[in-house]
């Protein structure tokens, strides 16, 4: 045994705690980025989507099914969202989210036949105006998103789907 | 969304009897000679249970895949399965979906409604395609299954 020896083992212990402790560096940078990063991304703005024609709308609520990318924390995918679509009588254009303001099934359109043109929810029978308003006395205490639309070029892009006030 | 995670298991808990529908994907298992026929069935079974997740989550919880062999005699298993989701209070709607024609000769001493939709091929079709076609055999199974919540209502 020689003083060598011993500061050997102390070097390779001081060494051996330095990779630890570097590595422990190293396990929870990430980890607090992490934690991090949804909040610093988000906002990130989701784009108009080309939903369809303007030809094919009328004063009956048609059902389009676009893509749009969402971002779901670091996870991005293609999302499959629907609107019903018509013409108002003054001629705007009205697009409407198909998620029921209850519990988010899909509603669809004039298919009680007791209650006819209204939207109608399957879940727990939730119905809606044509213009979205909830009905008073249905499960549903919000009307139906509107969605942010746009006319270019003959197209209506659709954006986000904005909430209402209830009735 | 009403699946397997625990955001949704909030969720679920705190809607009370409104999700009172249970929907348990019926998932062959063979790493033998069928492998590829049985993971072809399992994606078709899939890609419509998601599909009716979608429209129907506000009632309709989705369970994770009942897995199984075949030569195990599983029926037993997906019985006591049943029993457990019906006990915990939860459930007044049990829908089994499958590509498997297995289950076809159980249907009637099973409680809970049996889809069984034979798996198209799909792997050539471009994924808008794919959507169309899983939405087109959806819609008779949303038939079905409003007639049994019907069915609640009415008795
Ligand atoms: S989810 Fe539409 S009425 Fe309950």
């Amino acid at each position: 045994m020689s003083k060598e020896d011993i500061s050997r083992r102390q070097f390779l212990n001081y060494t051996l705690t330095g990779v630890g402790g570097f590595m422990a560096a190293g396990m929870l940078m990430p980890m607090v980025r992490f934690a991090l990063d949804p909040i610093l991304k988000e906002g990130s703005d989701q784009k108009m989507v080309a939903v369809t024609s303007i030809e094919e709308l009328s004063n009956e609520p048609k059902r389009f099914d676009f893509k749009i990318k969402q971002k779901d924390g670091w996870y991005e995918s293609d999302v499959t969202q629907s609107a019903w679509v018509y013409k108002a009588k003054n001629g705007d254009i009205i697009a409407l989210s198909p998620i029921c303001k209850h519990l988010g099934c899909t509603v669809d359109w004039n298919t009680d036949p007791s209650h006819p043109n209204q939207f109608f929810c399957p879940c727990h029978l939730g119905r809606y105006t044509k213009d979205g308003t909830n009905v008073k006395g249905t499960a549903p205490l919000a009307p139906l998103d509107v969605y942010e639309s746009q006319v270019k070029d003959g197209k209506l892009y659709l954006g986000k789907a904005k909430p209402r006030k209830g009735a | 969304m009403m699946r397997w995670k625990t955001n949704d298991a909030d969720v679920f808990l705190k809607s009370g009897e409104y999700v009172d529908s249970l929907l348990i994907p019926l998932t062959p298992l063979d790493f033998k000679q069928n492998f590829k026929s049985t993971v072809t069935m399992g994606e078709y079974t899939e890609m419509l249970c998601t599909e009716i997740e979608r429209q129907l989550h506000g009632r309709m919880f989705l369970s994770p895949n009942f897995t199984y062999l075949k030569e195990h005699g599983p029926i037993e298993q997906l019985k006591s399965l049943i029993d457990h989701a019906t006990a915990s209070g939860h459930f007044k709607h049990i829908f089994l979906m499958t590509s498997d024609v297995y289950w076809k000769e159980f249907e009637h001493t099973i409680t809970g409604q049996l889809f069984w939709v034979p798996a198209l091929p799909l792997e050539s079709m471009d994924e808008k395609h794919r959507h169309e076609v899983i939405k087109e055999q959806v819609k008779p199974l949303f038939q079905l299954i409003f007639n049994e919540w019907q069915r609640g209502i009415n008795s």
